[in-house]
């Protein structure tokens, strides 16, 4: 499942309901009711009670008390919303427990992971508050951080006593609020050893709040939390279901598990039949082919009789630019212009005259990208005009017909059976040996065993 | 004559040090200053002045944030400077660098937060955090001034955010700019404090239980400010703007 999330994360945008829901609950009229919190002399607004929350979103999204409390819980282990009293206790309980919302700075985010120079200035800061009563494993990360980003550690002293100063600047019960959402974020993202670490479970986030998406049923969410009301995820992931190597295993066996590497060698770039499932993603999307060198050079066969190959070559070209060595680039460009785009060009390719002018004006600076608007009109065109008819084509039909489905071999019985496990010989040596054999070879003398070959 | 030669450039050389040393102090204020500001965004304590506090500190930052830069950049390339002064300002710009760092990562949040939480809509949704005071104060000593003044539009929520957009690009530039030119390894700096120098200091900091605004020993009388910069006394009696803290 992790490899669907992971693809997809790159290909689509994934949406975060909890935010939503954040929001939903600082509405005027339909969100949450707040009350005070008094601490002795100081009265702090905004704090909301256990069963506040339970309520509400029972309430709000129709749901029984189970899901509701679910829901709260995962808002308050997430950070969304943290204890006043027992702040070290992340859950939410359905009762008068006071809890307050986290600022919108704190929200954890995969795209502002929390950084190492911001634990060490916050522990510095505690260090500096309780004068030096560090607990323990607060005390073991202050000095491993204090070891790994030395080089900086001034700046951590000198930061650290600069944000104190400038709290002292709020009003007090704003410095109390303030304390208290460092902590709790610190304690979600650098929880104690054998607390719950959202780092390993949490869902995927997305970086912005302002998505459309409305949620109907809460329900979905809470057991989905990865894919969601998105149908195109769900379409993804039945789609590639039978192709991950965790979900549906590796045709005939997995190499790691029973030292048969026959699925690599029925994988590799250069076999002269591929796969069945190889040759189905290929028409799954287009990406996927042109990733698969041995794709690219069926699909170059199939071009080639439509007398279109030119497209595909100048794709490759372009790409060897964006990935190639930075010394090579200003000849590439040359060769690819002259080869490509030139009036008369032997692949001449059918550019767009915008796009033509923005590359020519590029080429006078060559670098990695210039030739990425060309390349992408290209792309696109191939993509809506000869990749359709190649999945149509006969060509494609037959290798998929010709596709080789190996059995799946039958797993041991006894699983717990040991298996014997024996080293392959060390590459250095293996290429070693064979050097001196060629060696041997040229000189027509015999082989000469070196220490290093020795067992 | 010589040796006046001679002392009159270990004292330029000092003097050098000593200016790097307050400049690199006040961008690590005004960094420390913005991380609060930032931290206020999206909360019922957001406002159109807090919106203007972040611009002015910002601006602050990037004219110090310049300054820093232009005058390290000159040092480090100095070939006739000393082993020993060079692995000074090698360790000034890692401090340098890591203040840029939390800059740069600050002003691209209080880009989405402020994206995210608009000002100027029939309903805000501002998140009830607890906060209710200002960051007026906050701000102020950032820019190191008495009190704020606000002057812009009620619409600077909104127009600030594309300038924001067009500096944070300059940010990220001049970091890579100066990635480029200036050749520091920074693992090969060693810090000058050992770990848990901060209590060592003389000053102490505020507790928060039984915080007595009167109390006895100032925060701002503190050894590093001593380069002419402005500042002011965080007891809240009295804002008393000058060298030194009566009260210390």
């Amino acid at each position: 499942v992790f490899t669907f999330i992971l693809k997809f994360q790159h290909d689509h945008k994934v949406s975060l309901p909890m935010e939503q829901v954040i929001v939903a609950m600082q509405d005027p009229d339909l969100g949450i009711k707040m009350k005070n919190q008094r601490l002795l002399i100081t009265v702090i607004p905004h704090a909301m009670t256990g069963n506040d929350i339970v309520e509400w979103l029972m309430k709000k999204y129709s749901i029984m008390e189970e899901e509701a409390l679910h829901v709260g819980d995962l808002l308050v282990r997430h950070g969304y919303i943290y204890p006043l009293k027992e702040p070290r206790n992340l859950v939410l309980r359905p009762d008068e427990s006071p809890y307050r919302f986290q600022t919108p700075y704190f929200w954890s985010s995969q795209q502002w992971p929390a950084s190492e120079l911001d634990y060490a200035i916050y522990l510095t800061k505690k260090n500096i508050r309780k004068q030096g009563q560090l607990i323990d494993y607060e005390k073991e990360n202050y000095n491993l951080l204090h070891k790994r980003i030395n080089h900086t550690w001034d700046f951590v002293v000198m930061q650290a006593k600069e944000q104190l100063r400038a709290s002292k600047q709020r009003r007090k019960a704003d410095r109390i609020v303030l304390e208290c959402q460092e902590q709790a974020y610190w304690l979600i993202n650098r929880p104690p050893p054998g607390a719950f670490d959202i780092r390993e479970h949490g869902p995927e986030r997305r970086n912005r709040l302002t998505s459309r998406v409305q949620l109907v049923r809460l329900h979905s969410f809470i057991i989905h939390q990865k894919k969601i009301h998105d149908r195109t995820f769900i379409k993804y992931s039945e789609q590639y279901f039978s192709h991950d190597p965790m979900m549906h295993g590796c045709p005939p066996s997995n190499p790691w598990i029973t030292d048969d590497i026959t699925h690599w060698a029925l994988n590799t770039n250069t076999v002269s039949t591929p796969t069945k499932l190889r040759v189905e993603r290929w028409s799954f999307r287009f990406m996927e082919l042109l990733s698969d060198p041995l794709g690219r050079l069926k699909f170059m066969e199939y071009l080639e009789k439509e007398f279109s190959a030119e497209n595909l070559c100048f794709w490759e070209a372009c790409e060897d630019i964006r990935h190639g060595e930075n010394s090579r680039i200003p000849q590439k460009v040359q060769e690819v212009y002259k080869q490509f785009l030139a009036p008369g060009a032997s692949k001449w390719v059918n550019v767009d005259s915008k796009t033509m002018e923005k590359t020519l004006e590029g080429l006078r600076r060559p670098n990695r990208f210039v030739m990425d608007d060309a390349q992408m009109h290209i792309y696109f065109l191939m993509k809506k005009d000869s990749y359709p008819r190649y999945l149509k084509s006969d060509l494609y039909k037959n290798l998929l017909v010709k596709a080789i489905a190996p059995q799946e071999t039958k797993r041991s019985v006894f699983p717990f059976m040991r298996r014997h496990r024996h080293s392959s010989p060390n590459p250095a040596l293996v290429a070693q040996a064979l050097e001196e054999d060629g060696k041997a070879k040229r000189l027509g003398s015999p082989r000469i065993t070196s220490p290093a070959t020795s067992p | 004559m010589l040796e006046h030669l001679e002392r009159m450039v270990l004292l330029a050389g000092e003097r050098r040090q000593h200016e790097c040393k307050t400049m690199l102090d006040a961008l690590n204020r005004v960094t420390a200053c913005y991380r609060h500001l930032v931290i206020t965004l999206g909360s019922t304590s957001d406002s159109q002045n807090l919106r203007e506090e972040l611009r002015k500190t910002r601006k602050k930052a990037q004219e110090l944030a310049a300054a820093n830069r232009t005058k390290l950049t000159a040092l480090l390339k100095d070939k006739s400077i000393s082993k020993e002064d060079r692995s000074e300002y090698e360790r000034l710009w890692v401090l340098f660098t890591s203040s840029m760092e939390l800059l740069d990562v600050d002003m691209k949040r209080s880009l989405e937060i402020g994206q995210d939480f608009p000002l100027q809509v029939p309903t805000r949704h501002l998140i009830q955090t607890g906060m209710s005071g200002s960051t007026t104060t906050v701000a102020a000593r950032a820019m190191s001034v008495q009190n704020m003044k606000y002057e812009a539009d009620s619409n600077i929520d909104t127009a600030d955010l594309k300038e924001l957009e067009a500096e944070i690009a300059q940010v990220v530039q001049m970091m890579e700019e100066m990635e480029m030119k200036v050749q520091v390894a920074p693992w090969a700096v060693e810090a000058k404090q050992e770990a848990g120098a901060e209590l060592k200091s003389t000053v102490s900091v505020v507790r928060l239980q039984g915080d007595n605004p009167k109390h006895t020993s100032c925060c701002c009388c503190f050894g590093s400010f001593s380069g002419g910069w402005e500042w002011w006394c965080a007891c809240r009696d009295s804002s008393v703007l000058g060298r030194g803290c009566d009260r210390g």
